[in-house]
Formats: C-alpha cells, sequence, structure tokens
C-alpha cells in the first residue's frame, strides 16, 4: 500500500471550501500530507481547524475542491460512487467521535456489516466477530445493543466494526472525544495495538495529548493549513 | 407561548399542512355522510313520490250505503244522504283535496246504486244496477252508439247487452220491487270496459254479467247514466267510490313532507266527517303506504351511510395519529431543550394544545367547503340530481365538522400526554399492555357485533338502526386489531432467519421490520383501509345481487301484468309483444279450511302453467330449481272438447222432460284459449220445453269449449208432498265446432250426503253436419229442484278431486305441515280437497306470505270438477327476455300496468331511495384509498427521517446506495404488503360473514331469498391494485430521495468540524 513517495496517503496542495461568497468558509488551504505504511498519525488542531474535513476527504467522504488526495496509490477524487463505496468497504475504516453503530442492531450484528458487504460465507463472518470482540475485549457482551453499552464499550464495537474488512487504511476522527480519560487512554492503546498487530496504516484526528503522545507523528492543522509535527511518539 | 406556536408554525408550515389536510379531509367525510342522511334522504323521498306510479299516490274514500235504506232499521240520516249524497260528497271531497296542499289534483267519482229489479220474463228474477263512472271515456271504450248525456240514457256494457238481448235504441225498466214502480231507460250506447284498476270497484268487477251474484241470482250491469244523472235520480245510492290524483310533478321536499303529515291524519279526519252519514266508511291511502315504505328504505340507507362515517372518522383518526407522530419526531430535539430549559410536561401539552386548537379552528371552514362540494359531486353522480341544504341542514354540517375537527384536534395532543420515552427498539411495555387491553376489547365487540347482526330480525323504524350501524364498523375495527396480532411474531422469524442470510439488504429490512415498533399504527392504518375498501367493495356487489334476487322473487316471473277483465285472448298479445312463454296466473287470497286471516297472515294461492316452471318462474331457491320443485303439479290428462271458430258461438238447445213437469236451464260454456286460461261465458237460459232455441255467445278466437255446466231450475207448481225422479235430455248443438282429440265427456259427481236436486249420468258427443252436437242424459229430483238449482257439468278431462299443492316454508312451520298432509282450499264458496306434495322456501311472488303453488291447469280442472265457475285467471306471467319496446306496444292495447322484473331491480339497486348507500360506498373506498396513502406518507417521512443516520453511517461503511436503497423499499414493502395482504383477508371474511347480514330488504327485513356473498373479482383486484400502486407511488419516491439526502452530507454533520 503505497504511492509513488511510498507514501500510503498523499496529499496534495488541497482545498476546501464550504459555502459561497462572504459567507465562504475555507476549511483547508493547499493542504500537503504524507502518511507512511504501519504509521499512527496524530492530527492535531482545535475545533474548526479542518481536522474532519481532510479526514473526509482521505476517506472518501467528501471531494477538494483543488488538490489530489492518493490512498493506496489510488486518486480518491477521481473515484465514482461505487468506486468511492469500495474504498471504503475495501480499504479504508473509519471510526467516529459518535460511534457511529446502529442503534436496532447488536455489538455482534453491528461489528458483522462489513462483511456482510463483502458477502463473506456466514460460518467465516461469525468466526471473525467472534475474534475481534475478543480482539476488544468485549466477547461478554455480543448480543447487547448500543444503548446497553457505555460509552467506551460502545466504541470498542466501532472499532472492532472498523477492523472487520481488515482494512489497510484507520481513519478515526476524535474516537476519544465522548469518553472519559481513562477510558479513553485505554481505546488509544487499543488502537495502537491493532494498527501494530494488524499492520494498519491509521490517520486519528484528536486534540488529546495522551493520544498525540501515542501516535508515531503529530501534525498539527491551523485554519486548514497544516503545520509540520509538533512531537510524535 | 404563543411567538413559540407561531414561529414554530411558520417554519414547519409543509408538515402542519399536511396534517391540517388530514384533519379537513376527516371532518368533510364524515359531513359528506351527515349530508346523505339529512339533505340527500329528503331529496330522495321527493324524488321516489313524484315518480311513483299513479295508483301508489292517490287517496280515495268509499262512502258505503245499505242496500235498502227503506228498512225502518236504518238510520234515517243514513238513508237522507244515500238518496243525496252531495254534500258528503263534497266534504269528502274537501278533505281529500286538502291533504295536497297547493298541488294540483284531479277528483274522480265512481258511484253506483242499489241493485233494482229488471223486468220478469217468465225465468228467474233478474237484478241490475246504475253508475255513475265521472269520466266514462277513461273507463271505457265505446262500441255503438255513444255516452249518456240526458236523463233516462244509458249505455251498457256488450256482455250486458247481449245478455239482456238490448242494443242502440231499446228500453228498459228498472224497478226497486218485482213487479213495483219502475223507470224506463233508454239504451244509446254500447260499451268495452278498459282494463283498469278501478272497475274493482264495480259489483260485477266489471264482466258486465254476474250469473251467481251473491249466490242465487244474476245480475247485470252497470248501466252508466251521464255525469251527475245520479244525484237527480230517485234510485238509492250504494257506494260513492272518490279518488284524489295528485299531480306531483313539480312537488318540492316541502311539499312532500308537509303532505305525508296530512296524510297521517286524513283517516281519521273522514271516519269522523262522515260516519255518521253512512253505513260504512273505507278509507284506502296508497300515498301513505308509499310514503311509509320509502321512509323505510331510507332508515336502512342510512343506516350503511353511518357505517361508513364511522368507518371513515376511525380512518381519518389513526391518520392523524401517524400525522401527530411525525410533528412529535420532527420537534424531538426541541423538546429535549426546552425540558432542558425548565419547560414541564404540562407546559408542552399546553403548547400542542393551542396548536392542535388553531389547527382544528382552521380546518372547520375548508373541511364545510369540501363537504358541499364532494356532496354536489356525489348527488349529481348516483342521480339525486341538485339536492339543495335547507339553513338547518346547513348549521347541523357546521356543527358535526367542528366536532369532528375538534376531536381529529385532540388526537394530535395524545403523543405529548403520553408519560416516558420509549427505549432505542425495544417495545415500550406500558403501550404493549394498554394496546393489548384495547385490541382484546376491540375484539370483544367485534364478536358481540357478529352476534348481533346474525340475530337481527327487522331494522328499525325511519331511521337508522343502530346495530346496522355500529355492527360492521366494531367488526371491522376489532378483526384488524386482531388481525395485526401475528405481525410481530411473522417479524421476529424473519429477524432469527436474517442471522443466516450472507447480505445486508434483506436482513436490515427484517431487523427494521421487527425491531422498530413504531408502525404499528401504520399497519393497523393499512390494515383497516384495505379492509374497509374490499369489504365496501363486495358489500356493494352482494347487496346489488341481493337487490336483484329479491325483485325476481318479488315480481316471481320477467313480466306481470294483472289480468283484463276479458282474460281470454290477452295471452296471444302478450306472446306477439314479447316473444315469450305465457301463462294464465291465479294469484289472490285463499281461506284454508276455517283459517281466515287477513292481511299479512292471509294465505295466498298462486298457481302458474309448471309446464314450463323454468322458463316462467324466477327466484333463486336455496336448492335445484323450480322445475324440481313444482315436478308433479301438472295435470297428466288430456283434455278435449269442441274447438270453435269464429267470435261468436251460435248454439242451439233443445230440453226433453217427462210431461207435467216445467224446468228451465241456465247454459254457460267454459272455454279454454290457446294459452290455457278459461272462462264461464253465460249461453243464457231455456227452457226444456221439447223446442229448439237458439243461443249466441261471444266468444274469442281459437278457443275451445272444455265444459258446459247447466243449472236446472223447477218453473210451476210443484207438489211437495210428491218425490219423483224425472229424467230429462238436452241437447246442445254448437255450430261451426269441430271434436278435439283427447278425453272424453265426463260429468261431475260432487260429493255430498245432501239429495242433489239434479245428476248429470251421461254426455255423449258427436260431429253433426253443422258441427258438434252435446248430449245430455240426467235425472231431476223433485221436489228439491224446487227450492235449489241442479247444478250439472259436463267436463271434456278426467276430473280432478284433489289439486297438489306446493307450500311455502312459512305455511308449513305455522300449520306443521308435512308432505303428504291434506288441506282444504276454499275457491269462492266452495271447498277443494288439496295435498302437500312438497315445501319451499317461498312462492314465487310471495315471497314472505304464507303461500300454496300450484298448477294453473291442475287447480282450474279441479275448481271446475267441483262445480266452480268462477274465473281463476287474475294475472298474466311472461317468461323471456322482454324487448323494451313492449311495454308500449301492450300499454296502446290496454294491457297493464306492467311489473318489469328488470325494472323492479333496477329501482331496487339504482333507485333514489338507495342512492344516498351507493354514494357512500363509493365515498368509503375513495377515502380509504386516499387517506391510507397520506397515512402511509406521514409515516414513512417519520420513520425515513429518523433512518436517515443509520443510512449514512452504512455508506459510510462501503454500502452501495443501491443496495441501502434495496434494503428501505424491502422494509416498507414488508411494512406495507403485508398489512394489505392482511386488510384483503379481513375485508374477504368481513364481506363473508357480515354481507348477507346486512344486505336487508329495503323494508329492513331479512330478504327473500337469503343473500349469498358476491366477490366481484374484477373491481376487488382493481381496488387492491389501486392501493398498491398508491402505496408505491409514495414510497418509492420518499424512500429513493430519503437515501440520497442521507449520505455524505448527513455524516459529515454527525461530529465536529
Amino acid at each position: 500500500m503505497t504511492t509513488e513517495t511510498g507514501a500510503a496517503v498523499r496529499v496534495r496542495g488541497v482545498h476546501r471550501t464550504f459555502g459561497q461568497g462572504r459567507s465562504a468558509v475555507h476549511a483547508l488551504r493547499g493542504v500537503d500530507l504524507d502518511v507512511f505504511p504501519g504509521e499512527l498519525v496524530a492530527l492535531v488542531g482545535r475545533s474548526g481547524s479542518g481536522k474532519t474535513t481532510l479526514l473526509n476527504l482521505v476517506g472518501g467522504l467528501d471531494r477538494p475542491d483543488e488538490g489530489s488526495v492518493v490512498v493506496d496509490g489510488v486518486d480518491v477524487a477521481a473515484l465514482t460512487e461505487d468506486g468511492q463505496d469500495q474504498l471504503r468497504r475495501d480499504h479504508v475504516s473509519f471510526v467516529f467521535q459518535t460511534f457511529g453503530l446502529i442503534p436496532v442492531l447488536s455489538a455482534a450484528e453491528n461489528v458483522g456489516l462489513p462483511l456482510r458487504l463483502r458477502q463473506t460465507p456466514v460460518a467465516e463472518r461469525e468466526r471473525r466477530v467472534e475474534l475481534l470482540l475478543e480482539l476488544v475485549g468485549l466477547s461478554a457482551h455480543t448480543l447487547q445493543r448500543p444503548d446497553e453499552l457505555s460509552g467506551g464499550q460502545q466504541q470498542r464495537v466501532a472499532i472492532a466494526r472498523a477492523l472487520a474488512a481488515s482494512p489497510r487504511l484507520l481513519v478515526a476522527d476524535e474516537p476519544t472525544g465522548q469518553l472519559d480519560s481513562e477510558t479513553g487512554l485505554s481505546v488509544m492503546a487499543l488502537i495502537r495495538g491493532v494498527v501494530e498487530a494488524e499492520g494498519m496504516t491509521a490517520l486519528v484526528a484528536t486534540h488529546d495529548p495522551l493520544m498525540i503522545a501515542l501516535a508515531d507523528r503529530a501534525v498539527h492543522l491551523v485554519d486548514g493549513r497544516l503545520v509540520e509535527a509538533v512531537g510524535h511518539g | 407561548m404563543g411567538e413559540l406556536v407561531r414561529l414554530r408554525g411558520r417554519a414547519q408550515l409543509g408538515m402542519l399542512a399536511a396534517v391540517m389536510a388530514v384533519m379537513v379531509a376527516g371532518s368533510a367525510l364524515v359531513g359528506v355522510c351527515v349530508l346523505l342522511t339529512t339533505a340527500a334522504s329528503q331529496r330522495a323521498l321527493q324524488l321516489a313520490i313524484v315518480h311513483a306510479p299513479a295508483a301508489d299516490v292517490q287517496v280515495s274514500v268509499a262512502l258505503g250505503f245499505p242496500e235498502n235504506p227503506d228498512d225502518p232499521a236504518v238510520d234515517k240520516r243514513v238513508a237522507a244522504t244515500a238518496r243525496d249524497a252531495t254534500g258528503a260528497v263534497a266534504q269528502a271531497s274537501t278533505l281529500l283535496t286538502g291533504t295536497f296542499g297547493h298541488l294540483p289534483t284531479t277528483v274522480t267519482a265512481w258511484t253506483t246504486t242499489i241493485m233494482q229489479y229488471l223486468p220478469e220474463d217468465g225465468g228467474p228474477l233478474r237484478l241490475a244496477y246504475l253508475a255513475d263512472l265521472g269520466d266514462a271515456a277513461a273507463h271505457g271504450t265505446i262500441l255503438s252508439g255513444r255516452w249518456p248525456v240526458a236523463a233516462g240514457e244509458v249505455a251498457l256494457p256488450t256482455s250486458t247487452a247481449r245478455a239482456l238481448a238490448l242494443d242502440v235504441g231499446s228500453s228498459t225498466t228498472l224497478a226497486a220491487a218485482p213487479g213495483g214502480p219502475s223507470h224506463e231507460w233508454t239504451v244509446v250506447g254500447t260499451f268495452s270496459p278498459r282494463p283498469d284498476a278501478a272497475w274493482t270497484v264495480d259489483p260485477l268487477q266489471g264482466t258486465g254479467t254476474g250469473p251467481n251474484f251473491r249466490g242465487y241470482i244474476s245480475a247485470f250491469g252497470p248501466f252508466v247514466v251521464g255525469p251527475g244523472a245520479l244525484t237527480t235520480s230517485t234510485v238509492p245510492l250504494r257506494r260513492v267510490t272518490l279518488r284524489v290524483q295528485p299531480a306531483l310533478e313539480h312537488a318540492t321536499a316541502a311539499d312532500v313532507a308537509s303532505a305525508s303529515a296530512a296524510v297521517d291524519a286524513l283517516g281519521g279526519e273522514l271516519q269522523s266527517a262522515l260516519r255518521d252519514r253512512t253505513q260504512n266508511v273505507v278509507v284506502d291511502l296508497p300515498f301513505a303506504s308509499t310514503v311509509d315504505g320509502a321512509r323505510q328504505q331510507r332508515g336502512v340507507t342510512s343506516s350503511g351511510v353511518l357505517s361508513v362515517a364511522l368507518l371513515g372518522g376511525a380512518l381519518a383518526g389513526t391518520t392523524v395519529l401517524l400525522g401527530a407522530r411525525l410533528v412529535a419526531a420532527r420537534r424531538a430535539s426541541e423538546v429535549v431543550l426546552l425540558v432542558a430549559r425548565g419547560a414541564s410536561r404540562g407546559r408542552l401539552v399546553a403548547q400542542a394544545t393551542a396548536e392542535a386548537a388553531v389547527l382544528a379552528a382552521l380546518s372547520i371552514a375548508p373541511a364545510t367547503a369540501l363537504a358541499l362540494l364532494v356532496f354536489r359531486m356525489l348527488s349529481n353522480a348516483v342521480g339525486l340530481g341538485p339536492a339543495g341544504i335547507p339553513e338547518s341542514g346547513l348549521l347541523q354540517l357546521v356543527t358535526v365538522v367542528t366536532a369532528v375537527a375538534l376531536s381529529l384536534g385532540a388526537l394530535l395532543v395524545l403523543p405529548w400526554v403520553r408519560t416516558g420515552m420509549s427505549r432505542g427498539g425495544r417495545e415500550d411495555r406500558v403501550g404493549v399492555a394498554a394496546r393489548s387491553g384495547a385490541d382484546l376489547l376491540l375484539v370483544a365487540l367485534a364478536v358481540f357485533a357478529y352476534l348481533q347482526l346474525r340475530d337481527h330480525g327487522i331494522a328499525t323504524g325511519a331511521t337508522a338502526d343502530p346495530v346496522l350501524v355500529v355492527g360492521p364498523v366494531m367488526f371491522l375495527l376489532g378483526g384488524a386489531a386482531l388481525a395485526l396480532r401475528p405481525l410481530p411474531m411473522l417479524a421476529r422469524r424473519a429477524d432469527a432467519r436474517a442471522e443466516f442470510a450472507r447480505s445486508l439488504a434483506l436482513p436490515l429490512a427484517a431487523w427494521g421490520v421487527a425491531r422498530r415498533p413504531q408502525g404499528a399504527a401504520a399497519a393497523f392504518l393499512v390494515v383497516l383501509a384495505t379492509a374497509c375498501a374490499t369489504f365496501g367493495v363486495g358489500f356493494g356487489a352482494t347487496w346489488a345481487q341481493s337487490e336483484r334476487e329479491q325483485a325476481a322473487a318479488a315480481v316471481g316471473t320477467d313480466l306481470s301484468v294483472p289480468s283484463p277483465v276479458k282474460a281470454l285472448g290477452t295471452g296471444t298479445a302478450l306472446r306477439a309483444a314479447t316473444g315469450g312463454r305465457v301463462s294464465p296466473v291465479t294469484s289472490r287470497t285463499v281461506t284454508l279450511g276455517s283459517l281466515t286471516p287477513s292481511g299479512d297472515e292471509a294465505v295466498r294461492l298462486v298457481a302458474v302453467d309448471t309446464r314450463n316452471a323454468d322458463g316462467l318462474l324466477r327466484g333463486r331457491l336455496p336448492a335445484g330449481g323450480w322445475a324440481d320443485t313444482t315436478r308433479g303439479l301438472a295435470p297428466s290428462g288430456p283434455v278435449g272438447g269442441v274447438r270453435l271458430t269464429g267470435t261468436s258461438a251460435d248454439l242451439v238447445v233443445s230440453g226433453h222432460v217427462a210431461a207435467g213437469v216445467s224446468i228451465t236451464a241456465a247454459l254457460s260454456l267454459v272455454v279454454q284459449d290457446r294459452d290455457g286460461a278459461r272462462a264461464a261465458l253465460s249461453g243464457g237460459f231455456v227452457a226444456l220445453d221439447g223446442a229448439p232455441h237458439a243461443l249466441s255467445v261471444a266468444i274469442p278466437r281459437d278457443v275451445q269449449v272444455v265444459a258446459v255446466d247447466a243449472r236446472l231450475t223447477a218453473a210451476g207448481v210443484v207438489d211437495f208432498d210428491q218425490q219423483s225422479h224425472t229424467p230429462f235430455v238436452m241437447d246442445v248443438t254448437l255450430r261451426d265446432a269441430t271434436l278435439s282429440t283427447g278425453a272424453s265427456w265426463t260429468p261431475v259427481r260432487l260429493t255430498t250426503t245432501d239429495q242433489v236436486p239434479a245428476l248429470l249420468d251421461n254426455i255423449t258427443a258427436v260431429a253433426v253436419p253443422d258441427g258438434v252436437r252435446l248430449t245430455l242424459d240426467g235425472t231431476a229430483f223433485l221436489p228439491e229442484l224446487s227450492w235449489a238449482d241442479g247444478a250439472l257439468t259436463a267436463l271434456a278431462f278426467s276430473p280432478v278431486d284433489v289439486v297438489p299443492v306446493v307450500v311455502s316454508g312459512r305455511l308449513a312451520h305455522e300449520l306443521g305441515l308435512k308432505v303428504g298432509d291434506g288441506l282444504q282450499l276454499t275457491l269462492g264458496l266452495t271447498p277443494v280437497p288439496a295435498t302437500v306434495s312438497g315445501i319451499t322456501a317461498y312462492v314465487p311472488s310471495q315471497p314472505r306470505a304464507a303461500a300454496l303453488l300450484a298448477d294453473v291447469d291442475t287447480l282450474s280442472r279441479a275448481a271446475l270438477s267441483h262445480g266452480v265457475l268462477d274465473a281463476l285467471t287474475d294475472a298474466w306471467w311472461v317468461g323471456g327476455t322482454i324487448p323494451a319496446r313492449a311495454a308500449a306496444t301492450l300499454e296502446a292495447e290496454g294491457i297493464g300496468p306492467l311489473t318489469d322484473r328488470t325494472a323492479v331491480a333496477q329501482e331496487g339497486v339504482d333507485g333514489p331511495l338507495r342512492a344516498a348507500q351507493r354514494a357512500a360506498a363509493a365515498l368509503l373506498v375513495a377515502a380509504s384509498l386516499a387517506l391510507m396513502i397520506v397515512g402511509i406518507a406521514l409515516h414513512s417521512t417519520t420513520s425515513l427521517q429518523a433512518r436517515e443516520l443509520d443510512v449514512a453511517r452504512l455508506r459510510g461503511l462501503g454500502a452501495s446506495r443501491r443496495s441501502v436503497r434495496t434494503s428501505v423499499l424491502a422494509e416498507q414493502a414488508v411494512l406495507t404488503g403485508v398489512p394489505i395482504l392482511v386488510g384483503c383477508l379481513l375485508g374477504g371474511f368481513a364481506c363473508w360473514t357480515l354481507a348477507p347480514l346486512l344486505a336487508v330488504s329495503p323494508q329492513g327485513l331479512p330478504p327473500v331469498p337469503a343473500a349469498t356473498v358476491s366477490w366481484p373479482w374484477p373491481a376487488q383486484v382493481a381496488t387492491i391494485l389501486a392501493l398498491l400502486l398508491g402505496c408505491v407511488a409514495v414510497i418509492v419516491p420518499m424512500a429513493a430521495r430519503a437515501v440520497r439526502r442521507a449520505t455524505l452530507a448527513r455524516l459529515r454533520m454527525d461530529g465536529p468540524t
């Protein structure tokens, strides 16, 4: 999983503006970023700095107004809608601040969603789900629905779901934003652990110092511009 | 608070407008139903009365006077009125015409005098009477001479003139007593009575002759005098019949209502005004019966309309609840904010109540206007035309619309009143418990409703029947609640099976169905609306079929006409005009044994040509056909007789009897036309003195003599102490006649233990050069013959002693009859034995009566075999397809009034008194479709909005737009399709169980024959397709739009930027 520069993710000269005229918001102004395979990169910045916008562009949830985003050698902005769906299905997984679980499905059913999208055989899917829930320490909570789990447990389910399809790139947007510090630390340690274990690349938006400390490298976004690393793990 | 309500209302205008549209539609629906039971009902009554046959809207009174006003026992005022009835007639006329207010009326009077004596001619005494027909030309066709104008002038029926050997220019006298002072009358014309119901008041029913009047004397007449001649005559009156015919073409609903009220009191007013001056006052008020019947029909119709109103209200209420849920869902985040800022639940309820009140108030005017518009469209569509709405009706409409709008508005507040929030995805246990209780209550009510309908006998009164109104509503509501019960179980099974699926789309749909409980109200609406629509279509078809079957049973055949006075030859005219099978019919009240009930309890006898039963008789039987039912009733033996040509039967009669004995014979020929109708024609009187006597009898063409009747009377001085048996021989030679092949001649032998005055021993019939000669050999017994007539009847067929009959179920039940039991019919004054050969559900043309069905040929043979010469042809029935022009052809020939089965059926289905029911049924189907689609749209809006985030999350995981849309559509298809299927099954079940119970007769009685379910597949398929396509048209675009909206933008909005 590399670009021609060897990066798993290469962002060049990306601009993204929301709205028009006087009410236009320049979320990103000429951002350049490389994330190399196996790296856990922390994307740091205050609220409104453009972190989520950059993550959405990398994950194919949005398209830049200018510039390019190449993930695993594929120009994401040039993909069709089906291409972007496939990117998110097979190569890129998201973890959201609000967990993003389907409320009427159990933990196991939520984790199994990406595998159903890939038409994985039932037995294999069930094995994989069991393995992932064990990995995140929720073997005893497979049948519980999100409203029966704590915030930390819900985020663990989300992480397990994100890992279900064995993605090459994990994108997490403030994964510990709604958690207390102790729970957040355990979740970040989990992310760190699975990134190393699965050999995947991770791009995590955060303003949590503890999260930054666990990252290989941190890049700073200020008013839509990227400022080089502010310390890294 | 008001500012919040105003601002929020402006921001959510579209949503609130949709909810208000449902409130307007629901209120208008109920409003239309109210108008159908008020304004349309009045209009229907008006149309029914205005277009009723003339005979059904008359009022009449008959003033009767004693036969002998000179009797000292007769009240002097009565006797005086009998001689001068001018004042009484004027008073009666005023009362009758006053019934109809300002409406134009035509008054006709029919006056007959007491019987008077004709001049003696050496034979038995003979009676005759005078009559003033009012407009004589309307009741008879002058054949020679003219109608009388001057005093002393009379016109005679041709049969009377012939019998009395009178013609234009000849004179005769009438006296109050034999040999007493007489008055001379000059014949200025002869006429033929028109087939006219008015002749029923004539003592001889328009026949002109009555050989056996009152059982012992010959009578002739009427001697028709000029208009008003009887007022100056000294002859006392016997009867005055006044008939008032209103002209209703321009009568308004108010005129009809006013006349209805006046006619209710008319009978009493006539009695109290006239009873001290008459022997009796007989009032006949067909107008009142017609109005009562129409009111009863109206009540039955109103029941159906009010049922639709209740069902429509339930549908509208359910739809409003779905709208309330949409509003609550839209404002969920706002509520969280307000509660966090300290707003109490009471305050939230108050805000919701204020908003609901505003919506309800705003709904009233458009709902009223919509109700008026839809009502006018429906009125025109069902043939009621412009139905004006009185001021009181408008006030009633506004009141009802307001009440419904407020009720629907109250439902909007319901979600805010309910405590607690449901835990995400799990069912609210309180809600489940509440629903269970309500469901079970509805089911109990549904069962109760069915039992009430099943045992319900008669629709109550002229207003709507509560059982007919509420029964179907309870059944459908309870059925819908019960039908939903299995759905969660089915959903859970689908949920369980989803685990074993590889894909995502269908398992997602199954999870959505099984785990999102908010679809219950939508499912209830779909089930109820589908059930209402399919039940409405099925009931409409069942009811229409039942109306047609009831018409067939009530008419009994395809075309029925009352028999003209002269029945012979009528069949030929009917066959020429219609091309159908024709039969003379006996249809009259009879006495069974000692039973002489009257009115609804009277026993009716119907006799028809049962050899053509399947071609003539109509009306569905529970099993088999009429041919099977009437098998064995027709006689098997042939009919012989003497065939005559021409239009006159010329006879030469001579008789020989022992010297010293003087006997006269009153001769009658019983002739039969080619259709089997028989009638006794009086030939006149002859003395058995050895000399030939020439007689002439007017006959129709193509008849044959099937019986000869002679009534012997001894004349002269008889030694009462000397018993003697005197043989006699009577030769009757019929000129221009031929012998028919078939049975030989047989004498009638009456079964009696008394000594008969005469016996007929033998009859021979031989062909002679100028015709056929019948020789009757018999024995006369003296002195018996001097005080009783000797009745001798020779038959050209084997005598029939017992008449086989089929009895109706009602008669069999009332008398405990079974097959093989014997009965005794009384024809005229003569008992005729009968035997029960079968029991049928009902007798054609007498669906509710205690009745007997016989073969007309058998009955006629039996009557003649027992010496009964009375005509038995009361009507003619025609079987087959009746050409449209036949009615005009027959009425031009004076044959009528006609009763056409298809016209009666058409009136029952499409008549004005059932128009409101047809309109309501159409309204129910349309409202079910519209409210269901709106409800589905409201529910889908709510549920799809709630799914937006989930859809976005799935797209974020890489699910394609197509797979997500497939999942959403599959879920909606199950949530809609399964309830539609369940609703169809419920509607079908309701139709199967309830429709036959609800299809009552126009009078609110259980129909005869009992209604059977009709399920019109094409109409039902079209209805279900319309429901499905309506749902598809709503759900597919909404689901596609929701999936489009719920993708990337929704995900981007889900987190901080």
